[in-house]
């Protein structure tokens, strides 16, 4: 489950770059030609992907698609990506 | 200049104006009601002068007037209508329905009897941006879009 330090860290890692990658697509959504606007989501594009494969290597899982299979339901067994920091 | 250049100083041509079409049965940019605008101003005469609006407090002022000659319905909020210095005659009823609470009219029935109102839109500017654990704490991206409300006691 999730107490693993790792899995936290990359959690937490992807729901900033999800949030501000989302803003950014707000943005365009209106000013699908500034270069800034661009670059910046293209930058922060990879830094998300890269969340979501670090988030994926600890062993989260972001949906019921891409949750294996193997002797158990992986899905159900990890805490919900949209679950919020209790702390 | 397009709208969606990168220049970071906003001008005019940066605001979104693209709204401030007036269709035919709308009131002239000076807020005289023509006479087409019954659709929307049901019931009224002539308006010969400029009905404006003060900004401030939504009064309607028909001061300095030719006729006033329908029902001249006034605002929710505080719905004063003044005729003062009228050089004609003012023959129409004055059907406001005002509640003078400051609140919403008891019939919103009225609504399109209140007078028009433009807004506009200024295009957003890309300037610094937060840092991503920043703009996830403060919800926006943008400090320009910053805006908590801070209810009765903020600036």
């Amino acid at each position: 489950m999730m107490n693993n330090a790792n899995l936290q860290k990359a959690l937490k890692a992807l729901q900033v770059y999800d949030f501000i990658l989302h803003e950014t697509i707000l943005y365009l959504d209106g000013h699908p030609k500034n270069t800034k606007a661009l670059a910046f989501y293209n930058d922060t594009l990879k830094k998300y992907n890269q969340a979501v494969e670090d988030y994926t290597k600890a062993g989260g899982r972001l949906d019921a698609y891409h949750s294996p299979a193997e002797g158990s339901w992986s899905w159900v067994e990890t805490e919900w990506p949209w679950k919020g920091d209790e702390s | 200049m397009a709208p969606f250049d990168d220049d970071l100083t906003p001008t005019l041509n940066d605001m979104n104006v693209e709204c401030c079409i007036f269709p035919p049965d709308m009131p002239n940019r000076n807020g005289s009601n023509r006479s087409s605008d019954n659709n929307r101003y049901p019931n009224n005469g002539n308006n010969n002068g400029n009905n404006r609006v003060n900004p401030d407090n939504g009064n309607v002022d028909f001061g300095n007037n030719g006729n006033n000659n329908g029902n001249n319905r006034v605002p929710p909020n505080n719905g004063n209508v003044d005729f003062g210095n009228n050089s004609g005659n003012n023959n129409g009823n004055n059907n406001g329905n005002n509640t003078n609470n400051g609140g919403m009219p008891d019939n919103m029935s009225n609504f399109y009897t209140y007078p028009l109102a433009m807004s506009y839109v200024p295009y957003q500017e890309w300037q610094n941006t937060y840092s991503g654990e920043e703009a996830l704490q403060k919800g926006t991206l943008f400090p320009e879009l910053y805006l908590p409300f801070l209810g009765g006691g903020g600036k």
